[in-house]
């Protein structure tokens, strides 16, 4: 979907963002509903299969047909796992590239709105959190996504448990790690636009007092024309930031409800399984679920970065 | 089909009940000769169920390999279900823990495909 930028407005690039939305639901509903059935057909023929084998008693325990099941439901889904982690990847790429055009943009755009200070001090952490938060998650958290879904395969066919505190700690280092980025990026934020906003109030003054004294009779008149030219480029910085935040949801709203159906059919088949399925089929179904909950922390983290420090620099806070 | 079915249950444990005390031999094959006759009365109704879940399955995208696969382990699973439990009526428990040893096997070996390509999959995703 391709817009004339430069007649855009506000309304019309919500439109656009709605008709992806659209799309994105239209091209991934029945994929999520072929994943949810064919689990939920996966769960049913296992069900009786593990009750064949392990019902009578003194019957060996056999855990063949839900190492099977799981087997078929990994075959299933790895593969849509794989295509998503490509997606991901690309998403954050693009997100990366938007935040390398855009906060220059956004920073010429509020220094002649009067703060140059705050433009500085926020574009550069905009910038750098980003640029940190991609180069994290391309390094070190989807490799770690990988491993821990590598790993509750491996526990789910032992079926021992000697593997799940190892992928818990995955687990819970990949969140962790991404609520520290996101909690330090907020308060640097919040922080240093308290302390730039201030300065650039001063700055202002003292520019103002220094062209009413420098040019003698209209010194002042110009001092309060300039506020015409500032309120100009305020409106301009706003315009960029709108543009900013179309363009941030038009790239990751896609990608989005892809991860989200997906995470659902997947919560949905474990639902549908629970009664007829063995219990480590059930599990290993919502464990599924966690990998695409990780991977939607992954493109929320990094949207919101991108987000609110957009927000910021319009001058929200 | 569950009067036929319990039909052939109940007078085939009445048969067996009143042989299996003159003669146990003519009991076994009696008590054999009743399961196959609700396995085969039961077979109809399996494989109308299996053709609505293969439908659904080839409609829904799940590869044909794997659901064929999952039906080989549930026949598997049935069929030695039933004959384990028929050698344990004829009090021979080392043939039955054989046949389920054999099953296992049979069923890993099945799999064997499906492990293959998962394994390559978690390989090619896998970083290292």
């Amino acid at each position: 979907m391709s817009y004339d930028m430069y007649n855009m407005d506000f309304n019309e690039g919500l439109s656009g963002v709605w008709k992806l939305v659209g799309g994105a639901f239209g091209d991934n509903i029945k994929q999520g509903l072929g994943v949810f059935v064919a689990i939920a057909v996966i769960s049913v023929l296992i069900g009786v299969a593990n009750a064949a084998f392990s019902g009578a008693e003194g019957v060996t325990q056999s855990r063949v047909p839900i190492i099977v099941g799981i087997l078929a439901i990994a075959g299933v889904c790895i593969g849509n796992v794989n295509s998503l982690f490509g997606v991901l990847t690309k998403t954050l790429s693009e997100i990366d590239v938007l935040s390398k055009t855009l906060l220059p943009t956004l920073t010429a755009a509020m220094t002649a709105a009067g703060t140059p200070t705050s433009a500085v001090v926020k574009s550069s952490a905009i910038m750098l959190f980003s640029d940190v938060l991609i180069t994290i998650i391309n390094r070190l958290l989807l490799p770690c996504t990988y491993t821990y879904l590598a790993l509750i395969t491996a526990n789910a066919a032992l079926g021992n448990d000697s593997l799940a505190e190892l992928s818990r700690l995955l687990k819970s280092g990949v969140t962790g790690v991404l609520k520290l980025l996101l909690t330090l990026f907020i308060a640097y934020i919040t922080v240093s636009g308290a302390i730039s906003g201030t300065s650039d109030i001063m700055l202002e003054k003292s520019a103002k007092l220094a062209m009413t004294g420098a040019v003698p009779v209209v010194g002042s008149i110009i001092s309060e024309a300039s506020q015409t030219v500032i309120a100009g480029a305020g409106i301009l910085r706003n315009s960029i930031g709108v543009f900013g935040i179309i363009a941030v949801l038009g790239f990751t709203i896609g990608p989005t409800v892809r991860i989200v159906l997906n995470m659902l059919a997947l919560r949905f088949a474990a639902a549908v399984s629970a009664p007829v399925a063995p219990e480590a089929i059930v599990k290993y179904i919502e464990k599924l679920s966690e990998v695409f909950s990780l991977m939607l922390g992954m493109t929320v983290a990094s949207v919101l970065v991108l987000f609110i420090g957009i927000v910021s620099c319009m001058g929200a806070f | 089909m569950i009067i036929r079915l319990v039909g052939t249950a109940l007078i085939g444990v009445i048969l067996i009940a009143v042989i299996k005390k003159r003669n146990p031999e003519q009991g076994l094959m009696l008590s054999i000769a009743a399961v196959c006759a609700m396995s085969l009365l039961s077979a109809a109704v399996l494989t109308e169920i299996i053709n609505w879940l293969r439908e659904m399955a080839e409609s829904f995208g799940l590869e044909g390999t794997v659901f064929e696969t999952l039906i080989k382990v549930l026949g598997i699973s049935l069929i030695i279900r039933i004959t384990a439990d028929l050698c344990r009526d004829a009090e021979e428990k080392g043939i039955a823990t054989a046949v389920e040893v054999g099953g296992t096997a049979l069923a890993i070996f099945i799999a064997m495909p499906l492990f293959n390509s998962v394994l390559t999959l978690i390989k090619s995703i896998l970083p290292v």
